[in-house]
C-alpha cells in the first residue's frame, strides 16, 4: 500500500512540473545552449555566424584591457550597489520585523508600491529628479547618478529578504540576551547578525547578480556615456553585431553569478539551503 | 527584594495595580494567577523589560526600578525558552560568561558544571532543534543558572512541557532551588506547580495581589473567594443556604458567619441518609460534625479517588472526594456531613 501511493505521489509530481520542464526547456536551456554555441563560432564581416566553425576568438578578446576594464567596472558598481542596498536595508528590515499589526502591514506597502510602479516610470521621473532646476544636467548622465537610481531600484530586493529573516528572530531571544547581560552591540554582533546571515546572503545574490546584467538604468540615466557589461551586451547585439563577442562575454557573467551563488552558499554556516525556510528558530 | 507599590496600566481592567510584595533571600516564591492577571508583567518589570508607571522596585535597599536588564542580576527562564537557534547547547549555556569576557578555561569549567547539574551534558554539541521540550527547558535553566544570578526568574517555565514531563520538572526545580540555594521568583498558572516549588504563593487577580502566604495558608485559610476557588476545588455555602445545615453549630461559628463557608471536597463524607440523623451526630468539640441532605448527580472515577457531585434541594453543586468505592447510585438520596473545623469562613468582600 505505502509503496504504491509513493509511486503515485512521484507520478503526479511529474505531470505538475511538466509545464515547468517544457517552459525551462524552450526559453532557458534551448536559448542558452545556442548562445554557447555561438560563442565557439566565427562571424564574417557582415556579422552573419558560421555555425559550423570553432573559434575561440570571442574568449581570447575579453582579455583585452578595454574589456577587462568594462568587467572590473561593472562588478564595482555591482559591489557599491549590493553594498548600498545592504547598509540602507539593513536597519529598515529590522525595524519593520519588530513592529506590530497593522502598522508593519502599512509600512510593508509603503515598501512595495514603488516596486508596484512601472520600471520605465521610475527611472524616467528619476530624470527630472537628477536635472538641475536650471535645465543643465546635474546628477543626470553621472555614474553617482546611476549608482543612486540602481540603489533606489534594487533596495526592495534587499529589504524583503532580510525583512523575511529578521521576523523569524524572536523578540523573547533579543530579551534574552540582554537579561543574559549582553550591551546592545554584543546583542546585535552574536545573535542579531548570525541569525540574519541567511537573509544577507540572499539579499546580496538578490541585488549583486541582477545589478550586474542592468543595462536600462546607465543606458537611460548614464546616457550612454559609461559603458557597462549591460550597455555593452547590448551594443554587441544590436549595433555592432558581434554576436560571438557578446555571447561570450554573456557566458562569462552567468558563469561568474554561479560563483559568486556558490561562494555565498559556502559561506552560509548552516547545512540547509539558501533559500531553505525550514531549520528556523522554534 | 522588595517591590513598592508598582503599577502598570495596559487598560481599564488590565495591568498591574498598586502590587507590594517582599521576598526573603533564597525563598521560592509564586505568582499565581488566571491568565492576563498581570503576574508576568509583574514579572517583566522586575526583570527590566517594562518600567513600571510608579512605584519602586528595591534590591538589598537599591533602588533599581529604572535599571535596564542587563544591569540587573537576574536571569530569566523564558516562556518559550528563547534559546539561541544559531548556537549548540554549550554555547548557549555559555553566553553570559562569554558577555562578560570570562576566561576560557572558566566557561569550559562552569558550563560543564551547570549541565552537569540539569543532568544534560551529554547534549553539549547538540543543535538547538534537536532537542525535545524537556531538554530545551534544561538547557533554558542552565543557561540562566550558569553565571549565578542572586534571584533567578521563571515565566511560566513548564507550560509547553506535557503532564508528565511537568510534574517530573516540578520536583527537579524544587530539588535545584535546595540544592543552589537560590532565591526563585517564578510566574505560572498551574497551582500544582506553585505549591510544589515555592515556599510562598502569591495569587493575584486583575493585577491585584489577592493573598501571599506559604501554600498550606493558601489552601486551607484562602482570604476570599477568588482564591479559595483559584486553588482546588471548592464548596461554598451561603447566607441563604445555612438552613439547609443540620447539627450542633457551634457559637464561634454561627457568630463568626460572615458570607460564606468554604469547605473542601476531600472533608466532606457521604452516609447513607437512613443510617444517620441530625441528632446522631457526634457532638464532642472539635470532632464536631454538621450536614445536610442532598441527592447524588454524577460519580466520576479519578483513578486514586472519586470526585462525586451532589445537589442541594436549592440544586446549589457540592463536590465531595471519596477515596473508598462509592455504595451508592445516582439520583440515590444521601447525607453529606463534615467536621466544623473543616469550615473555613470567608470574609466579606470590601
Amino acid at each position: 500500500m505505502e509503496s504504491k501511493r509513493h509511486v503515485a505521489t512521484k507520478k503526479s509530481t511529474i505531470i505538475l512540473l511538466l509545464p515547468f520542464i517544457f517552459w525551462g526547456v524552450i526559453f532557458v536551456i534551448g536559448p542558452f545552449a545556442v548562445l554557447g554555441w555561438t560563442s565557439i563560432s566565427s562571424k564574417d564581416i557582415y556579422g552573419v555566424i558560421d555555425y559550423q566553425s570553432f573559434d575561440l576568438h570571442a574568449y581570447q578578446s575579453l582579455l583585452k584591457p578595454v574589456f577587462l576594464g568594462i568587467f572590473f567596472k561593472t562588478f564595482l558598481f555591482a559591489g557599491l550597489c549590493t553594498l548600498g542596498c545592504l547598509l540602507l536595508g539593513y536597519p529598515l528590515a529590522f525595524f519593520l520585523s519588530r513592529l506590530k499589526g497593522t502598522l508593519r502591514s502599512w509600512a510593508l506597502l509603503g515598501i512595495l508600491i514603488p516596486f508596484w510602479t512601472s520600471f520605465l516610470l521610475r527611472i524616467l521621473a528619476m530624470f527630472e529628479l537628477f536635472r538641475n532646476s536650471d535645465g543643465s544636467d546635474g546628477l543626470l548622465y553621472t555614474p553617482f547618478g546611476v549608482q543612486i537610481a540602481m540603489l533606489y531600484n534594487y533596495l526592495p530586493f534587499a529589504v524583503l529578504p532580510l525583512y523575511a529573516s529578521f521576523t523569524r528572530i524572536e523578540t523573547s531571544c533579543l530579551e534574552a540576551a540582554r537579561d543574559l547581560g549582553a550591551t546592545s552591540f554584543q546583542i546585535f554582533l552574536k545573535v542579531i547578525l548570525p541569525l540574519s546571515q541567511r537573509g544577507i546572503a540572499t539579499a546580496v545574490i538578490f541585488v549583486f547578480v541582477p545589478s550586474l546584467g542592468e543595462f536600462l538604468i546607465p543606458d537611460l540615466l548614464g546616457g550612454g556615456r559609461e559603458f557597462y557589461l549591460g550597455t555593452f551586451l547590448q551594443n554587441q547585439f544590436l549595433s555592432a553585431r558581434n554576436w560571438p563577442l557578446g555571447s561570450a562575454m554573456i557566458c562569462l557573467l552567468v558563469f561568474m553569478s554561479f560563483v559568486a551563488i556558490a561562494f555565498l552558499k559556502k559561506a552560509t554556516p548552516t547545512s540547509a539551503s539558501l533559500f531553505d525556510d525550514s531549520g528556523s528558530a522554534k | 527584594m522588595s517591590l513598592n507599590q508598582i503599577s502598570k496600566k495596559w487598560s481599564e481592567k488590565q495591568g498591574v495595580f498598586d502590587l507590594s510584595l517582599d521576598l526573603v533571600k533564597g525563598e521560592g516564591f509564586a505568582l499565581l494567577g488566571p491568565s492576563g492577571c498581570g503576574k508576568s508583567t509583574t514579572l517583566r518589570m522586575i526583570g527590566g523589560f517594562e518600567f513600571a508607571d510608579s512605584g519602586k522596585i528595591f534590591f538589598w535597599g537599591k533602588d533599581i526600578t529604572q535599571l535596564p536588564p542587563q544591569a540587573r542580576e537576574f536571569h530569566t527562564v523564558f516562556q518559550r525558552y528563547a534559546l539561541f537557534p544559531h548556537l549548540d547547547v554549550f554555547e548557549n549555556v555559555a553566553f553570559s560568561l562569554r558577555v562578560k569576557k570570562i576566561k576560557e578555561s572558566e566557561i569550559q569549567k562552569r558550563v560543564l558544571r551547570f549541565l552537569e547539574i540539569v543532568e544534560i551534558p551529554h547534549l553539549k554539541t547538540h543543535r538547538i532543534s534537536q532537542l525535545s521540550g524537556g531538554e530545551s527547558q534544561r538547557v533554558a535553566l542552565a543557561r540562566a543558572l550558569v553565571s549565578e544570578p542572586q534571584v533567578l526568574l521563571l515565566d511560566e517555565p513548564l507550560s509547553a512541557l506535557d503532564l508528565k514531563l511537568r510534574e517530573r520538572m516540578q520536583l527537579e526545580l524544587l530539588s535545584l532551588r535546595k540544592k543552589l540555594q537560590m532565591s526563585f521568583l517564578l510566574v505560572t498558572h498551574d497551582q500544582q506547580e506553585a505549591m510544589v516549588v515555592a515556599d510562598r504563593i502569591g495569587v493575584m487577580n486583575e493585577g491585584r495581589l489577592m493573598q501571599v502566604g506559604t501554600p498550606q495558608e493558601i489552601y486551607h485559610s484562602p482570604k476570599n473567594k477568588f482564591v479559595a476557588s483559584f486553588i482546588g476545588t471548592a464548596n461554598f455555602l451561603n447566607e441563604s443556604q445555612r438552613h439547609f445545615v443540620r447539627g450542633p453549630l457551634p457559637a464561634s461559628l454561627a457568630e463568626n458567619w460572615v458570607q460564606d463557608w468554604m469547605i473542601r471536597p476531600e472533608h466532606l463524607k457521604i452516609t447513607r441518609a437512613s443510617q444517620l440523623s441530625a441528632n446522631t451526630l457526634p457532638d464532642n468539640g472539635a470532632d464536631a460534625q454538621i450536614g445536610f441532605d442532598v441527592t447524588i448527580k454524577e460519580i466520576a472515577f479519578l483513578g486514586d479517588a472519586y470526585l462525586i457531585r451532589v445537589l442541594l434541594p436549592d440544586q446549589t453543586e457540592f463536590f465531595v472526594k471519596e477515596f473508598l468505592v462509592p455504595e451508592y447510585t445516582i439520583g440515590a438520596n444521601v447525607f453529606v456531613s463534615w467536621k466544623v473545623k473543616d469550615t473555613w469562613p470567608l470574609k466579606k468582600a470590601q
